[in-house]
């Protein structure tokens, strides 16, 4: 059989064809994940497609550049100069933060609240060592609870706290910077990735194949593994528990999330709170607020709010609750009460 | 009428065409427990097969009634141009799948969810 | 020139008068996909007895207006995947000596199965529509068998004929 060199270079062009689209293909369901540690917690974050790389690496500086401004923690921080100085001119990062922690702050009650930075410390949950403090503390250090004595100036952007008053955006920072990173997976055309910000979850698109991601919410004691699974997509998911930071001493167990109204521990009969929403500033502020409000008026606030997101609580008599928003995406091995609006 | 070129072609054909439904038939795993619906590549939702229920699915392209019924699934009514997903036998393995192409929907078998197919703990 | 156009035009409708049959009687085996193809039949027999381009061009029309007068955008996507690779494949073939009419049926109509069905799973962004492979090969395989014997009786006609 003689063969022609048409027909050779006819096979070449489809197997040439073949090659390519297999390297297509590839690319496109490449994956880059990174880790590490920031806000005093540990990290993930993966996406997915052609760009993934170049996407998580502009999302790791974003992290690091927010964790450099934001945090108590380090002696240049903005904040710490604000709290140190009592006067600055924020950056457009810190600006937007004050705004949405005062609307929270309004919205809620006062159970969600910057100002509660001292009380904080005092407790020793901004450092490492825990101690109960007396009442007396406790009490003189409440007066400067109050978000309403910071006077900020939008127009300049200038921020002055009484003296006394200190802020801390832990509340909400991690959330902030969630949506910043899916944000910026937005601007590098990234139609899935996911992030675990130390327990705070943020979905962006679906799973690489179309499918929705499964987010566990993790249970409060060792006795089940989780809560439930919750099917989402572009979502946060962001669960506050006391179980996530406490200390013993005396055989009491204190928390890390301390009510504005008492400063302490809060003990309003939830045990953890997941939000479900977009916006990841809004469901890392609310997670907090609504385990300080307990049951009864966490649901009162998401019948008011019931457009802007949705929440699993789960009280201290094992009774599980799900706003009506996730029935069909919710999936539990435990009972759960599905919570209407009526 | 047939060369030999033909039957051995045939043959190739063949060969593959059963390597490929023993591979596939080895990669189902029974009785499917979820069937998940997907929509022009996304999911829409996620049943239970084990429940008797009807999805009904009304979009921009059209309408689509998925009926799961003693642990099979069926397109019951589509109003799609050539009907071949209301024609396709009821599915019932892991793997198996309803293709309504006109409306870009897929309906999956899938094995049941375990622990280990989530893909973040929210803690 | 005039007779080749006349000749092409003739063949492109009877492809169609094939593809309406097929509408009228749909040879549907429960699963989305299998048809005879029986407008295969005038590109097989059209592979042996005219110019490549025109028996593609023959093609590429029949689709369209198919398309237009039968179906939809969807299908006219699905039947230009299938019609043009199986084009290729056959014509392909058909340069490697030793193969005959039905063999190369049967690889057009393989390879048409083939396209849709590639195509398919992209449009539904799905690769579990691969499932459908093997038994798409096999249906492939058997309706281009009986589209190769047909064409052969119908070609040796037109050869003792001439045209």
């Amino acid at each position: 059989m003689k063969i022609g060199w048409k027909k050779v270079a006819a096979s070449l062009v489809l197997v040439g064809v073949v090659a390519a689209m297999v390297c297509f293909l590839q690319e496109e369901n490449k994956s880059t994940t990174r880790s590490l540690f920031a806000m005093d917690t540990y990290m993930e974050i993966t996406a997915y497609g052609r760009n993934s790389e170049n996407a998580v690496e502009a999302a790791v500086d974003e992290i690091e550049r927010l964790d450099a401004l934001l945090s108590t923690g380090s002696a240049a921080s903005e904040i710490t100069m604000l709290n140190q100085n009592k006067t600055a001119v924020v950056s457009e990062d810190s600006a937007y933060l004050l705004r949405r922690s005062m609307e929270l702050w309004k919205s809620t009650g006062g159970a969600f609240d910057i100002t509660i930075y001292p009380v904080m410390k005092s407790w020793g949950f901004a450092g490492d060592t825990f101690r109960v403090p007396t009442d007396q503390e406790l009490k003189r250090l409440l007066d400067f609870v109050d978000s309403s004595q910071i006077a900020y100036d939008e127009e300049t952007k200038t921020v002055v706290l009484p003296e006394q008053v200190e802020i801390d955006f832990g509340g909400i920072a991690k959330g902030y910077t969630s949506a910043r990173v899916s944000q910026i997976m937005e601007e590098y055309h990234i139609k899935s990735a996911k992030l675990n910000l130390g327990g705070n979850v943020q979905t962006v698109g679906t799973k690489a194949d179309g499918s929705l991601w499964r987010i566990a919410i993790k249970s409060p004691d060792d006795t089940f593994p989780y809560l439930g699974v919750i099917s989402v997509e572009d979502k946060a998911v962001i669960t506050s528990g006391g179980y996530e930071r406490y200390f013993e001493e005396n055989g009491i167990i204190y928390h890390h999330i301390i009510d504005p109204k008492n400063g302490k521990p809060a003990q309003n009969g939830l045990v953890s709170v997941t939000i479900v929403c977009e916006d990841g500033t809004l469901a890392d502020g609310l997670s907090t607020a609504l385990y300080v409000m307990g049951k009864d008026d966490a649901i009162t606030y998401w019948k008011a709010h019931k457009n802007e997101f949705d929440a699993v609580l789960f009280d201290d008599t094992g009774m599980l609750y799900v706003t009506e928003g996730l029935e069909g995406s919710f999936m539990s091995e435990l009972e759960y009460e599905i919570v209407s609006e009526n | 009428m047939f060369k030999k070129k033909d039957m051995i072609f045939m043959a190739v054909i063949l060969l593959l065409a059963a390597g490929m439904a023993l591979i596939m038939h080895y990669s189902q795993k029974g009785s499917g427990e979820i069937v998940r619906i997907m929509i022009d590549g996304r999911e829409y939702g996620s049943y239970s097969m084990k429940e008797n229920q009807t999805i009904e699915i009304r979009n921009e392209s059209g309408f689509n009634r998925i009926v799961i019924e003693d642990g099979s699934v069926h397109m019951e009514e589509a109003d799609c141009p050539d009907q071949y997903c209301v024609k396709h036998m009821a599915i019932t393995k892991t793997n198996e799948t309803i293709v309504c192409l006109p409306h870009k929907l897929v309906v999956e078998v899938h094995a049941e969810i375990k622990e280990n197919d989530i893909d973040s703990v929210s803690q | 020139m005039t007779k080749k156009i006349a000749y092409s035009s003739m063949l492109v409708a009877l492809a169609m008068i094939f593809s309406y049959v097929e509408v009228l009687i749909p040879f549907s085996f429960g699963i989305p996909g299998i048809k005879l193809g029986l407008a295969n039949l005038v590109v097989v027999i059209g592979l042996f007895i005219l110019k490549p381009f025109q028996v593609f061009g023959i093609l590429v029309v029949r689709i369209i207006l198919s398309a237009f007068m039968f179906g939809n955008m969807s299908s006219l996507i699905y039947s230009l995947a299938g019609g043009v690779l199986s084009f290729f494949v056959m014509l392909l073939l058909k340069k490697f000596k030793g193969f005959s009419m039905t063999g190369i049926s049967m690889a057009g109509g393989v390879s048409h199965n083939v396209g849709q069905l590639m195509i398919a799973s992209c449009v539904v962004e799905n690769l579990h529509v691969l499932y459908y492979m093997p038994v798409l090969l096999v249906a492939g395989l058997i309706t281009g068998m009986l589209i190769g014997i047909v064409g052969q009786r119908v070609y040796k006609h037109i050869e003792r004929q001439g045209y």
